[in-house]
């Protein structure tokens, strides 16, 4: 088959590839772009571990064409924090709450948290869960990454009511 | 797990998409969200050499509702803002929440009601929602624009009414009779992100202490959704009493046909149909539901 050239924006900087029709948003991360942050986990949608943003949308990536992306603008874990020196706060909740145990799962889960957060700033617990529901935690940690969302958002000014 | 090779186009406009379809034929698959479609690729449930991407066709990305016409969902349109929509929110409550159990946040970020209904899975979760509020689809072709209602979609597993050439262009939701009352239930093994082992929707008007208009929608327990029309007409001008709902779910109960899988027995099935329908027609009938 034909490769076909795509521009798009990751994480802000504006690139160009060549992929071929069948590639995955995600093969294209991580094997051309050398963007190994967003994980392959189950590979059909079930598991989470490949979430990233597609204007500004949590999305599997895994179940995205790397050609559906052509003009538009994807940012993974790599474009979370704000900044090189400074960490995204839900980084930092992860880090203070122990809410990585093999860390497989943790881009993805920071991912659907950053959508979420942007979506409803103060989630109750039930909303969290449910929001992350299509994030697995192999190591079944959910208690501390739960924890983590809630810390974050109290951070930024959510509360639980 | 990588996809097999396939050949993607992107056209941009409906015409451009007719001209695809003619040239490719039969084999080439139509593909909104993907969230059906490529992993049954990855799975070797499917095959295709060429799939058609409908993302970039403006036609289609229509999402609005108007007091007389009703709702119109775009085949563009994703299901998380179709869930979001003011309209659906207020007054397809149903709907939004049929979405709201829908998959995953990734999922619904991409997936479209008229994906999830061409799929024409037994289990579609839109499907009972959309047919209990009377939702008609059009499929256009170059020779032009049919109007099916939703039930003649699907006209089994995996298979649709859709001939060579149609794409699915818009679904019609009249909208909701004054006064109606309506449920959504899903009942899965699992409580998040899994395919239903039952899904239900009902919705009734009553009128003077009788019931008017009613329809329930059995999902995943037939080749398609189905209304449950004895049940309807057991229902249909008559006053609600506990003899007449538990009359109408053993009826719902009967007419489905259910199959055992790995989800639930086709026996539990039928009773949780039994139980559903009860339960949906106790909501709607009592008094401030």
């Amino acid at each position: 088959m034909k490769s076909q050239l795509i521009r798009f924006s990751v994480n802000g900087d504006r690139r160009s590839v060549a992929v071929q029709p069948h590639w995955t948003l995600a093969e294209t991360l991580r094997e051309q772009l050398g963007l190994t942050g967003t994980k392959i986990g189950c590979g059909t949608g079930d598991c989470g571990a490949c979430t990233v943003l597609l204007d500004g949308r949590s999305v599997n990536s895994c179940l995205t064409l790397a050609c559906e992306v052509d003009g538009r603008q994807v940012t993974t874990i790599e474009g979370i924090a704000p900044s090189g020196e400074a960490l995204h706060p839900l980084q930092d909740a992860f880090i203070e709450h122990g809410a990585t145990q093999c860390g497989f799962c943790t881009p993805g889960m920071i991912v659907s948290s950053v959508q979420l957060l942007a979506t409803d700033p103060a989630p109750t617990e039930p909303e969290i869960r449910h929001a992350l529901a299509g994030n697995l935690c192999r190591c079944t940690g959910y208690t501390k990454i739960v924890e983590a969302v809630e810390a974050a958002a109290g951070a930024q000014g959510g509360t639980q009511e | 797990m990588r996809l097999p090779r396939f050949a993607f186009h992107a056209p941009e406009s409906l015409e451009q998409l007719f001209e695809l379809q003619a040239s490719l034929g039969e084999q080439a698959r139509l593909m909104a969200g993907g969230t059906d479609l490529l992993p049954g690729l990855k799975l070797g449930k499917r095959s295709c050499a060429d799939v058609i991407w409908l993302g970039r066709i403006p036609e289609f990305d229509r999402l609005g509702f108007d007091s007389e016409r009703g709702l119109e969902i775009g085949a563009g349109a994703l299901l998380a803002d179709l869930a979001a929509f003011d309209a659906v929110q207020e007054r397809y409550p149903m709907l939004a929440a049929a979405i709201a159990d829908l998959a995953t946040v990734q999922v619904r970020n991409k997936a479209t009601a008229a994906g999830n209904l061409c799929n024409a899975s037994p289990c579609a979760d839109t499907a009972p929602p959309l047919m209990a509020c009377g939702a008609r689809v059009e499929l256009t072709s170059r020779a032009g624009t049919r109007t099916l209602p939703l039930q003649e979609l699907m006209t089994g597993p995996g298979s649709t009414a859709l001939r060579p050439g149609e794409v699915l262009e818009r679904i019609l939701v009249p909208p909701p009779a004054a006064g109606a009352r309506s449920i959504y239930f899903k009942f899965s093994p699992r409580s998040r992100v899994d395919i239903a082992a039952v899904n239900l929707a009902c919705t009734l008007t009553l009128a003077d202490g009788c019931i008017d208009q009613v329809r329930i929608v059995l999902g995943t327990v037939a080749p398609t959704p189905i209304r449950a029309e004895r049940a309807e007409a057991l229902l249909r001008s008559a006053r609600p009493s506990a003899d007449l709902l538990d009359a109408a779910a053993a009826a719902a109960a009967e007419e489905c046909r259910p199959i055992t899988d790995f989800r639930a027995h086709a026996d539990y099935k039928r009773h949780l149909v039994r139980v559903l329908t009860r339960r949906a027609l106790r909501h709607c009938t009592e008094a401030g539901a």
